[in-house]
């Protein structure tokens, strides 16, 4: 029956999405409860001023930005929140074909009247459900503090810009992980190379913020796409929003033809 | 091809690394609908290569094959409503239980006989509500067998189906294949328990490196090859009368008796005695396995096809 892998992933993963949602959530909400006041926020502003590029850079942090609420929260959680979500997509991309491969579960599997295809699809598209829902919650939460709080606002259209801007990325990385493991067969070494994504990527963008003769590096990287530090400052960057979609597409559609083409637990 | 075939597979060849021999060489093997079709060989043979071949889970190097006339990979989602499948070694969800299992691979195969379920749990004497992770490796076995049989396939792909199965549920699983059989139904099991493939196939494959080296009647099989037999005298009787006997071999002395293997007639045996006095005489049939065992011994080279084995044997 048709979207009946798409449904057993999410019955499978509710909790455990849950469980993420609500992590991200309460990071959220802890900068924010954190913040004193924007007195305060001014004072550190000028502290930061003082700071190192390179490790400004390191949170995609800039010092005028940090005196403001928004660019606070922008440094404080979008800025390194992407590798927590990140961390997520290389688990959901494994989830894909990698981990019943590796087990064996997908003999079982593909003995039923069920194309490959479907498998990678239905399992992607839950796993888009399951990142919207992760930023959904973390935005109602962000947000109801937010309202009751004295000191610190936020626009809530800027909010759920930022919240939705961490969806395409995450994506991304499902996407990635899906496809190399679809292509090198094996989960453990599927692993290690999405790793490697998530993790070059992010320090390629440091480096490239804080030297600007190596700037040009920072194309190869998703993160400066994702730029979460300041997209509750300058807003969202739809361009860099609908790349990352049509490239986490593309992935996808290049998993489901390799793993459609190939021996399956060899 | 014909509507009475089940499997037919044509020089089926793959090879999973180049310089290395080929796990399946040029298979051309027929399986007729409606019978139980056992399919022989020691590990690594190319008896689960030959069923991940079947079931499109691998791609072939060479050749081609069809199930229920159909081909295998163009072909595979009709075909695979039609099968049911046990895998050699059954990998499940770890966290799910027996019953969610079922239900999920129910749905992806678009019905779900829950009554039918039931009744091939009661059977098998197996609790559905556990989770797999609880489950022995018989109990993993009897979902298996429940997973492959509970939408009733016209084909059943079984891959060592009674490893791990107890005696009894053993005999509740043959009776289930012979159900399967009396209903029209096709069997494929590929076994290295020979006692199995004598208790409920008509036919049998023998399957070594890769290659297919006989496929006969089981019941041909018992017909030809040796006997095994004792011979008690009054008193002992030396080795070297039945030394010279056409057909004599592995020779013992044993007491007052003599044990021998015998490939041929009784009678040059009875002659060669005649003048001892014979207090009691045995001879029994050799198992499957004995017969498996000195075929294997053997290095005559075949073609893979039908009628081999009684010329090997002899």
């Amino acid at each position: 029956m048709s979207g009946s892998v798409f449904l057993e992933t999410l019955r499978r993963s509710w909790r455990g999405t849950l469980y993420w949602a609500l992590g991200i959530a309460l990071m959220g909400v802890y900068v924010v409860a954190v913040i004193p006041d924007v007195k305060m926020l001014k004072q550190y502003g000028e502290l930061v001023k003082t700071m190192p590029k390179m490790i400004l850079a390191a949170v995609g942090g800039d010092a005028a930005n940090l005196a403001t609420p928004e660019g606070f929260f922008g440094y404080s959680f979008f800025g390194w929140i992407m590798l927590v979500m990140a961390t997520f997509g290389v688990v959901a991309g494994l989830n894909i074909t990698a981990n019943e491969e590796d087990r064996g579960i997908m003999d079982v599997l593909l003995s039923l009247p069920l194309p490959r295809w479907r498998i990678v699809v239905e399992k992607f598209l839950a796993y888009v459900v399951m990142v919207v829902f992760i930023a959904l919650v973390s935005f109602v939460s962000v947000w109801v503090l937010v309202q009751n709080s004295s000191v610190f606002t936020l626009s809530t259209a800027r909010l759920a810009e930022g919240m939705f801007n961490l969806i395409p990325s995450t994506l991304l990385v499902i996407a990635f992980t899906a496809l190399v493991a679809t292509l090198v067969r094996r989960r453990n070494v599927a692993m290690g190379i999405a790793a490697t994504f998530v993790v070059a990527s992010y320090f390629v963008d440091v480096i490239g913020r804080s030297a600007d003769s190596v700037g040009g590096l920072r194309a190869l990287s998703f993160y400066s796409y994702y730029n979460g530090s300041e997209v509750l400052v300058k807003g969202i960057v739809w361009g860099s929003v609908i790349g990352l979609l049509i490239i986490a597409v593309l992935m996808i559609g290049g998993a489901t033809a390799a793993f459609q083409r190939r021996d399956v637990g060899v | 091809m014909s509507l009475q075939t089940a499997i037919q597979t044509n020089h089926l060849t793959k090879l999973y690394k180049k310089g290395k021999p080929p796990a399946l060489d040029g298979l051309d093997l027929t399986v007729k609908q409606g019978e139980i079709f056992g399919y022989l060989g020691p590990n690594g043979a190319g008896k689960t290569t030959t069923i991940r071949l079947l079931l499109d889970i691998i791609r072939p190097n060479s050749g081609n094959a069809t199930m229920l006339g159909m081909d295998v990979h163009s072909q595979s989602i009709e075909l695979h409503r039609r099968l049911g499948f046990l895998p050699g070694e059954l990998n499940l969800w770890d966290n799910q239980t027996g019953q969610q299992v079922v239900n999920y691979l129910g749905r992806i195969r678009g019905r779900l006989d829950s009554a039918y379920v039931h009744e091939l749990a009661e059977r098998l004497s197996l609790d559905l509500s556990k989770t797999v992770r609880s489950y022995s490796t018989g109990n993993r076995r009897k979902l298996g067998l429940v997973i492959a049989l509970m939408h009733k396939p016209e084909l059943l792909i079984l891959d060592e189906p009674t490893n791990g199965l107890d005696p009894l549920m053993q005999q509740t699983f043959h009776q289930l294949m012979i159900e399967a059989r009396d209903e029209g139904r096709t069997v494929f099991l590929s076994s290295h328990i020979l006692s199995e493939v004598q208790a409920i196939c008509e036919r049998v494959a023998i399957l070594r490196d890769g290659q297919l080296k006989a496929v006969e009647r089981v019941s041909d099989l018992m017909r030809v090859q040796f006997h095994y037999v004792t011979v008690n005298f009054r008193q002992p009787v030396p080795i070297s009368r039945l030394m010279s006997v056409p057909g004599v071999s592995e020779l013992s002395a044993d007491g007052n008796g003599l044990k021998f293997k015998l490939a041929g007639d009784l009678d040059p045996v009875l002659r060669a005695v005649n003048d001892q006095y014979i207090v009691d005489m045995r001879v029994q049939e050799p198992s499957l396995e004995e017969i498996f065992l000195t075929f294997y011994g053997n290095d005559v080279k075949t073609t893979p096809h039908q009628e081999p084995v009684k010329e090997l044997v002899r």
